[in-house]
């Protein structure tokens, strides 16, 4: 029974969702309405449920003596709170300097260990026609492309001297030709995103058709 | 009033970064014990968030004059519904995965399905255009495309080798520039050249 209200809630969200191709009407506002409480309803459950109580309330309440420290992220998360009003909200730049100040950190460490080092470690690739000269083409290409689409990015006005010059038409030359490379990686992201929103709207026209409707097998 | 958060970044800054640097016993229980409570924090400044959001549409409500009044409403009674089941169930709960399967997932779910129309008629807007570079997004796009089909045969070849060199060398291109962005703005914000916590 829970089942079957559930389908009926959903198929008929999903049908306010879909009013919109017949243009904006209050029917699609009702839904995006809906959607938002939901969504910060939820939110702010899991919030509670999944951070405060277990990382900060049950600890507290359980052995304050071994979890104190657990006051000061307590002190700093009431602190916060202070910006909601115009005349205290310098009160809660403390604890947003703490946020900035991890959250630059971990920003770095990420770009360093996540990204800068297994991007720039797999340029490094086999240039020997051993590996066959597909492989050896593809290698060249995959580094003339991504050196070019990192080039593309450059916004420096060039040095007075002849060699700066140079590497400025180098490097701009270079970038023009990374963009394409960029453009091929658009290309490929926009398939990508398009077959996906094609396989969700197939999936809710299959909810609709199956679990809704019964029409489909 | 503005040095103790400078202060606090700076310090907080520079130990999580020593800890990701240093293998020291010290440095990584300080390392993990800020990480910890900065995700408490963040949990802290969701709820703000989420409370400012409510008094938004609490305000538009009780000024009734605003157009959009009706579905600021509807916005509030959602929200502290789904609120109270999840205070009164708890999460995870029966009750809560309910909400999340029957009204969460179907209303996302549409939402995405509805931008396959838009990015259909963005797709037709990009065939139009002629010029090099346009072409090449779009030759890219419907070879990705139509690789894809079980049928597409040297296609199928095609999209795999697109996939594998030009776009991913692209992509690696727009990553090794953002994470150099990205270190240069975390880096201002460490050493307190950038302060928009003080703003």
């Amino acid at each position: 029974m829970n089942d079957l209200i559930g389908v009926w809630v959903g198929a008929i969200l999903t049908l306010l969702v879909f009013s919109y191709l017949l243009g904006d009407s209050p029917l699609f506002r009702l839904a995006q309405a809906i959607f938002v409480g939901v969504a910060v309803g939820y939110a702010a459950t899991a919030a509670i449920y999944l951070v405060l109580l277990p990382k900060l309330i049950d600890p507290l309440s359980a052995d304050p003596n071994r979890d104190w420290h657990l006051v000061i992220p307590l002190i700093l998360g009431l602190l916060l709170f202070a910006k909601a009003r115009a005349s205290w909200a310098s009160l809660g730049n403390v604890p947003m300097g703490f946020l900035f100040g991890v959250g630059g950190a971990l920003a770095i460490t990420g770009a360093l260990s996540g990204v800068l080092a297994p991007q720039i470690g797999a340029l490094v690739v086999s240039l020997s026609p051993s590996a066959g000269w597909d492989v050896v083409i593809s290698n060249v290409l995959m580094v003339v492309g991504a050196l070019g689409a990192f080039l593309s990015f450059r916004f420096i006005i060039p040095g007075k001297n002849t060699g700066a010059r140079a590497f400025d038409q180098v490097a701009r030359g270079w970038g023009y030709v990374g963009r394409w490379f960029i453009l091929i990686a658009f290309g490929a992201i926009f398939a990508g995103t398009a077959a996906s929103r094609v396989a969700v709207l197939i999936n809710r026209m299959y909810y609709l058709m199956h679990d809704w409707l019964q029409v489909v097998k | 009033m503005r040095l103790i958060p400078t202060a606090l970044a700076i310090t907080v800054g520079l130990f999580t970064l020593l800890d990701f640097f240093f293998d020291h016993p010290l440095l990584n229980n300080v390392g993990a014990t800020f990480r910890e409570w900065a995700i408490i924090l963040t949990a802290f400044a969701l709820l703000l968030g989420l409370g400012n959001l409510l008094f938004v549409h609490f305000l538009r409500v009780t000024r009734r004059n605003e157009p959009g009044t009706g579905y600021s409403a509807i916005v509030l009674v959602v929200t502290l519904g789904v609120f109270a089941v999840g205070l009164w169930y708890t999460l995870p709960s029966s009750e809560m995965a309910w909400l999340f399967n029957h009204v969460y997932l179907p209303l996302q779910g549409a939402f995405f399905a509805l931008t396959a129309f838009f990015l259909a008629t963005a797709a037709y807007r990009a065939l139009r255009a002629r010029n090099l570079e346009t072409t090449l997004m779009v030759i890219a796009a419907v070879i990705v495309l139509i690789g894809q089909i079980p049928l597409a045969g040297m296609l199928a070849d095609a999209r795999e080798w697109i996939l594998r060199v030009p776009s991913e060398a692209g992509l690696r291109g727009i990553m090794l520039g953002v994470a150099l962005g990205t270190l240069a703005t975390a880096l201002r914000l460490i050493i307190g050249m950038d302060r928009p916590y003080s703003e």
